[in-house]
């Protein structure tokens, strides 16, 4: 089977982050960035489908040239290759052309499978996975806490929903977007990432995929954040003394935000 | 001469400390002060499955083939995260005295296994010294008079001794080693063995040196008293810097120190004794400031602080006190006297 695991940079969400007054977007250059959380279980859950199932696995990412430090750690961990689509008019690009680009670079691989992770800590829209299978024509099963490949290749998937889980199933090719509770990632190994170093990455720009500049970036984007304010420093919280009345005051605190 | 790490060396530091910080974090520490610090068989899988526990055994035996500098840096790590597990024995003791020696079925059996995670193998160097985790080893390397004997468990009596860093599970070991074979080591080679654990050691005191600063800088500059952080306060901030260029002088020493036990061992001998020697001095500062700057709240049980500071102060005489080496330098630079 052949599976590509989109893998996205983002900066660390536990740092603290900035965002640019000229164009409200991210201060990536300041900021630590790594692997968006939720693709490192799309990787393990690549590896491990290819350890009981075989084929290759292919990382696909777009962004920045820093992106390729990301591109290095993923392949750490055991994928085959990578693809890293790198064109400066990129910046800036809202999720429907993204979604645009990362269609057309799959469209060069024909992947069996496409993982990757239900959302990320950065954009939290959720949608690339839904976009990206209505682009390719295939099936999208999203936010799975299990998947498994039967004989004939059908993709079924545990799809977490806040009540329980739904089964569904498709034929591959398919786009399979997945929670952290689908398993564990393992950590890169020493060997590793010395065999990272020499597995091959290659890069496409847009020019390679067909992509008109104007389609995509800030120039093409269909949505444009107009202004952003730094989050309000967190106020002092509402002090109970308890008098013997401690137990209903809070119960009415709790009522009054409808917790009870 | 070394200077610097390399980007690998770099790389085995920047792996170490994402999986020691992932395995190991401080509430894994605490748990072990109270379940007497047994060993975490997971957590020691998941170093082998990172490779962390064959750094210096040889690549035919499924290890990494590196060498003492990428072992002291593995140990920073592991000392900055105060690893419960002897992760010096096991992954480095064990493996020297084993490739000390000559026998081939030696090495074919614990080597392997030993990079792997499958065996765990106690040591202990001289008569009387305390063995860590002796109730799980499956074999103890004791060394006496020139020579090396592998005891099986049913060979010893192991009787736990109280520690003040309860994370360190510590044994007596009580064992008739004349019921078991010698196997010969040349004495120069038992040296090094001796100089990588005093290494080693000094190598996990910068680690909790280093996490020390970085707690207590953090906690100063938290902590606001007469209506400002303790941190904006000169007197705390030169007594944090001068903790500072302690850890940063101790580092290259011991990142000398084993660059020399690889290359030149003789000159390696003098400098690991000199790099424990100034580690453990520089450790017991940095162990009082640290207390210091922390105020009450740093004796307290239920801050973490104390986790590390007990380390420090365990490590600080562990394979040799500062007066210790300082001594056999001493002896070194005057043999006649």
């Amino acid at each position: 089977m052949k599976t590509v695991v989109l893998v996205k940079q983002v900066p660390d969400s536990g740092a603290e982050r900035r965002l640019r007054d000229a164009d409200h977007t991210i201060e990536r250059e300041s900021a630590d960035n790594l692997i968006n959380e939720m693709d490192d279980y799309a990787i393990e859950e690549a590896l491990r489908l290819q350890e009981a199932h075989g084929g290759e696995v292919t990382i696909l990412t777009m962004g920045p040239t820093q992106a390729a430090e990301s591109i290095r750690k993923a392949l750490s961990m055991g994928p085959d290759q990578a693809v890293h689509v790198l064109d400066d008019a990129l910046a800036g690009s809202c999720a429907v052309a993204t979604s645009a680009v990362l269609a057309a670079a799959l469209r060069t691989l024909s992947p069996d499978l496409v993982l990757s992770g239900a959302e990320s800590t950065d954009g939290r829209v959720q949608a690339m996975p839904h976009m990206v299978a209505e682009r390719l024509g295939i099936a999208a099963l999203t936010g799975a806490r299990k998947l498994t490949v039967g004989g004939d290749g059908t993709l079924t998937v545990e799809r977490q929903t806040d009540e329980g889980y739904e089964v569904v199933t498709a034929a591959t090719p398919a786009v399979v977007s997945v929670w952290d509770t689908i398993n564990e990632p393992r950590y890169p190994s020493f060997k590793g990432i010395m065999a990272a170093k020499k597995k091959p990455v290659s890069v496409l720009s847009l020019a390679d995929l067909g992509i008109d500049p104007g389609e995509v970036g800030t120039a093409g984007a269909t949505s444009a954040v107009v202004s952003h304010q730094e989050r309000p420093a967190r106020s002092a919280g509402q002090k109970i003394i308890d008098q013997g009345d401690g137990g209903v005051k809070l119960v009415e605190f709790l009522a009054s935000e409808k917790f009870v | 001469m070394f200077a610097d790490l390399n980007d690998d060396q770099r790389a085995l530091r920047g792996l170490a400390r994402e999986v020691l910080e992932g395995a190991c974090p401080a509430p894994a520490v605490r748990r072990s002060w109270q379940d007497g610090g047994e060993l975490d068989r997971a957590r020691w899988a998941q170093l082998a499955g990172s490779d962390l526990l064959g750094v210096t055994v040889p690549e035919r035996f499924g290890g990494l083939s590196l060498g003492s500098v990428e072992w002291t840096v593995l140990l920073e790590e592991a000392g900055r995260v105060v690893l419960p597990e002897p992760l010096l024995e096991v992954a480095g003791l064990a493996p020297a005295l084993i490739l000390a020696q000559a026998g081939d079925d030696l090495r074919d059996r614990w080597l392997p296994a030993l990079a792997s995670g499958k065996a765990f193998v106690a040591v202990q160097l001289r008569p009387g010294d305390l063995v860590a985790h002796l109730d799980s080893a499956q074999a103890v390397l004791v060394v006496r008079d020139d020579a090396l004997r592998v005891l099986e468990p049913a060979d010893l009596t192991a009787t736990r001794v109280p520690t003040v860093d309860r994370s360190r599970r510590l044994f007596r070991l009580d064992a008739d080693l004349t019921a078991v074979a010698p196997r010969p080591v040349p004495r120069d080679r038992l040296r090094r063995v001796a100089a990588l654990a005093a290494l080693g050691t000094a190598a996990m005191l910068v680690g909790v040196s280093a996490a020390l600063l970085d707690r207590t800088v953090r906690h100063v500059s938290q902590r606001r008293q007469f209506g400002r952080a303790v941190g904006s306060f000169q007197a705390i901030q030169h007594a944090l810097a001068n903790c500072h260029v302690l850890v940063e002088m101790c580092r290259p020493t011991v990142w000398q120190a084993g660059y020399l036990l690889d290359h030149n061992v003789d000159a390696g001998l003098a400098a690991a004794g000199v790099a424990k020697a100034y580690a453990s001095a520089a450790a017991s500062h940095v162990n009082d400031v640290a207390l210091q700057c922390h105020g009450g709240i740093g004796f307290a049980w239920e801050h973490d602080l104390h986790l590390w500071l007990k380390r420090g102060k365990s490590l600080e005489r562990a394979y040799g006190s500062a007066d210790d080496h300082r001594r056999q330098v001493v002896t070194r630079l005057f043999p006649d006297e």
